[in-house]
């Protein structure tokens, strides 16, 4: 196990190393400078060229991606050019809100979609399936924006019971807070559960056929017994990968959501960082990304034999 | 679980609502954070806030005049390079400290120390004609300004929102001199009472505030705060905004789209409006081997409805105004309205006379202003309509505005800043080409009637100046000025006092909330 787990780290190594040229690379190929961008068209002569010195934007590329990867070696990010904040901690900080919002929805979305998917590959291809499916892929159809807008509004404006705008840390207010991630999470849970409910189905609708199932219901067992002891785990095991996906996707996609109610979290900061061509930020940010992805993936596959006994770290 | 769950909401609402309840905030959208304290590292949003909890010593008023703020009167010397300015009594830093002349000094030196850093560095240290030679303290609640030439242009620089040369507290540094990160001690009406980055900033009534005699207009005169607090909230996105104010979570939402109007009014809120003095233009490059051609340009002119465009853009807010002085000027009348007049017919005759054959013409514009992307089509459609083969190139903001910097482009749909005074925007488009590539107009004569301007005090000469500067302009046709953006701003139902001025800033003083 432990061996499994240091091979995974090291081939995650290359990847974050690629991971970081090419966000490099491309944040510096598309045009926009972001001492431009700070000054604007009041920048006085001599201004700019002072600033983009003082941002170390005057050195060779290669040199600026040297300084910035040895940073990162040892700790330090770098510091946002616009706001002047350590990217780390920032990045951490809204990371937490990111996280907080996005686990809580994958949580109640497995809650759903997974015995959903049970029920419908249970009553295949009777109304209860036809009834999930149709729902499932109503919700994988809707774009996550225009559901958050419409939630939006009918829960905010309309009816007036949640607030529109903002975010509340838990550590503040509880109460606060619990009402600010209502609306991001339920959008997050009715857009995810859509396809975690499809693939809770079809891996069961698999397992379901396999012959020690059969035995299992020859015995006599009640369904209730053969489906959730045994189909359930070998079922949940491709669930669960999906799952891990859907995680790490949220974590790094969840901008729109946090675009729509104004949630300071990492995926603003990146969107926010790309239009000021803040180079720490959305470098750090990406790279941040692409270690969640891989910690996530490797997550999951370290859960993997728990569930599934022949599969082997 | 269900229970709990359904108490803690019910517990949550009632102590948000409650808490809405108790104080008088005052809700205001900004799009984006603040950049820090110190005024220095700025932008539109850092300066709207700031100058709540600072003052400078003069400001500007509603109808672009300068009066006192910090300083409640001020005497300039029969040769017009003495400004003796005179503390107000009782102004007070929100430490309790009294403000002092020593406290002017140390500030105006901190900036000017700062060099090319501060970016107003170069209106007051002689580059521009301009230079601070001394500033004196004969006793507390005097400071007086040397300056080496009589200028038209040093109040208003003074003044200037974006310059931030306000007075702040000396204690806002620490002993290695460095301002202290995030501290904001002033002597203005609102105090600085949290800053959580990205999300907002609340400001708090400063009961030791001292107004001025001078009833409240623009950034001058009595600044009492009558909420007990104005929270500027950073929401980015524009439908969020709008919708947060629809659902009464904020009170103000500024720069408000015009179009949009008639559906605020539908919901009960007040539509604010006001002529505005950011200049919308087209940008035209008089260096590229095309548009050299001044009768290219001019067909150009002729081909361009300027009038249709400024209405259909502003829903009626704004008429077209191709000059740098805008209407909201004290300065302005029907003179700097003096352009080609849209004529088709004309444009072509015009286009033969160029020898035009149908050669490309690139209009550079971006998505992420709605304005300059519509005024670009806009233009095409009216450029296509009498013969011009104009194609638009979107961009992103960012590669615009590189393009913008390094003069690389035919034709650009653009925003200018708000500048207070038509020599500040005048000083902005002019200039050699050839070592400044954000310059627009590279003509000498009008460089020195721009650099008559910032020396001529009297009133109607200095209109004069500009009548000339103008009608130049509309000879060499080196920018289409289309119209200033009008000022809008959309109010919730419970506001009183909230008003909208030319300098496109809100103030959170003077306004009550029901």
């Amino acid at each position: 196990m432990v061996r499994f787990v240091l091979t995974r780290i090291a081939t995650a190594i290359p990847t974050l190393f690629l991971v970081s040229i090419a966000v490099f690379a491309l944040m510096r190929m598309i045009p926009g400078d972001p001492a431009a961008l700070m000054l604007g068209d009041l920048a006085q002569p001599g201004q700019l060229e002072a600033l983009r010195h003082e941002m170390g934007l005057d050195r060779p590329i290669a040199l600026q991606y040297l300084y910035w990867l040895g940073d990162v070696l040892s700790g330090d990010f770098g510091q946002s050019i616009s706001t002047r904040q350590p990217v780390l901690p920032l990045m951490l900080e809204r990371f937490s809100v990111s996280a907080t919002i996005v686990v809580v929805a994958v949580f109640f979305a497995t809650l759903i979609a997974v015995p959903a998917g049970m029920f419908a590959a249970w009553r295949q291809n009777r109304a209860g399936d036809i009834a999930v499916i149709a729902t499932s892929t109503l919700l994988l159809s809707i774009p996550s924006f225009w559901l958050g807008l419409m939630l939006l509004l009918i829960f905010g404006l309309q009816l007036g019971w949640l607030p529109v705008v903002g975010y509340v840390p838990f550590s503040r207010d509880f109460g606060s807070a619990l009402l600010f991630i209502i609306l991001p999470v339920v959008t997050l849970v009715l857009v995810e559960s859509g396809s975690i409910t499809r693939m809770a189905r079809a891996s069961t609708i698999e397992v379901a056929r396999l012959e020690y199932i059969t035995h299992a219901r020859a015995k006599g067992l009640p369904e209730s017994t053969v489906m959730w002891r045994h189909a359930f785990k070998n079922a949940f095991a491709p669930t669960m990968t999906l799952i891990g996906l859907v995680l790490g996707s949220l974590l790094a996609n969840i901008a729109v959501i946090e675009m729509v109610f104004t949630i300071p979290g990492l995926g603003r900061l990146l969107v926010d960082g790309i239009y000021a061509r803040d180079y720490p930020i959305v470098q750090g940010c990406m790279l941040f990304t692409a270690f969640l992805y891989v910690l996530v993936n490797l997550l999951v596959d370290l859960l993997y034999p728990l569930l599934d006994p022949r599969v082997t770290a | 679980m269900n229970r709990t769950f359904l108490i803690s909401t019910a517990l949550a609402a009632g102590l948000l609502f409650g808490a809405a309840a108790q104080a008088a905030t005052l809700n205001i959208r900004i799009n984006a954070d603040i950049r820090g304290t110190e005024g220095i590292d700025r932008d539109a949003n850092t300066d709207t806030v700031l100058h709540h909890i600072f003052e400078t010593l003069v400001g500007f008023r509603a109808d672009l005049s300068i009066g006192p703020a910090l300083a409640e009167a001020w005497t300039v010397s029969e040769d017009g390079k003495t400004y003796t300015f005179t503390i107000r009594e009782g102004a007070t830093f929100h430490n309790g400290d009294p403000v002092t002349s020593a406290d002017v000094k140390w500030n105006w030196d901190r900036r000017v120390a700062t060099g090319v850093e501060w970016f107003c560095n170069a209106f007051f240290d002689g580059s521009q004609g301009l230079k601070v030679e001394t500033v004196e303290t004969p006793d507390p609640r005097t400071v007086v300004f040397r300056i080496n030439e009589p200028s038209a242009l040093f109040l208003a620089q003074l003044a200037n929102i974006q310059c931030n040369g306000w007075v702040a507290s000396p204690k806002n540094a620490g002993p290695d001199g460095k301002w202290i990160a995030d501290t904001a001690i002033g002597s203005g009406s609102f105090k600085l009472k949290e800053w959580v980055k990205g999300q907002y900033i609340t400001l708090e009534k400063f009961d030791g505030y001292a107004p001025s005699k001078e009833k409240a207009s623009g950034y001058a005169g009595d600044r009492t705060a009558l909420v007990d607090e104005a929270k500027f909230m950073i929401i980015p996105d524009t439908s969020a905004a709008e919708t947060a104010l629809f659902a009464g979570e904020i009170d103000v939402l500024p720069n408000f789209e015009s179009q949009r109007m008639e559906d605020a009014k539908s919901r009960g809120l007040k539509v604010l409006t006001t002529a505005g003095l950011s200049l919308t233009p087209m940008l035209i490059q008089t260096t590229d081997p095309l548009m050299s051609n001044v009768k290219l340009r001019q067909a150009i002119a002729h081909a361009i409805d300027f009038e249709q465009i400024a209405a259909a853009r502003t829903a009626g807010l704004s008429a077209f105004n191709p000059s740098g002085v805008p209407q909201a000027s004290a300065y302005f009348d029907e003179d700097f309205l003096t352009w080609p007049e849209y004529n088709p017919e004309a444009a072509k005759t015009l286009l033969a006379e160029a020898g035009y054959k149908g050669e490309v013409i690139k209009i550079q514009t971006n998505t992420r202003y709605q304005g300059m992307y519509e005024n670009s089509i806009l233009v095409q459609a009216m450029l296509a309509a009498a013969g011009i083969n104009a194609e638009l190139e979107v961009l992103d903001w960012a590669a615009q505005l590189d393009n913008y910097l390094a003069g690389k482009f035919q034709m650009q749909s653009f925003g200018y800043s708000a500048r207070l005074d038509p020599s500040q925007f005048y000083g902005v488009i002019m200039g050699d080409k050839t070592v400044e590539p954000t310059a627009q107009w590279d003509n000498p004569e009008a460089w020195q009637l721009y650099i008559k301007s910032t020396k001529t005090t009297d009133f109607e000469a200095r209109k004069a100046v500009f009548k000339e500067i103008h009608a130049l302009m509309a000879k060499d046709l080196p920018i289409f000025g289309l119209y200033y953006e009008p000022v809008v701003a959309a109010v919730g139902a419970k506001i009183e006092g909230f008003d909208v001025w030319a300098a496109d800033k809100e103030r959170a003083w003077g306004v009550k909330k029901n």
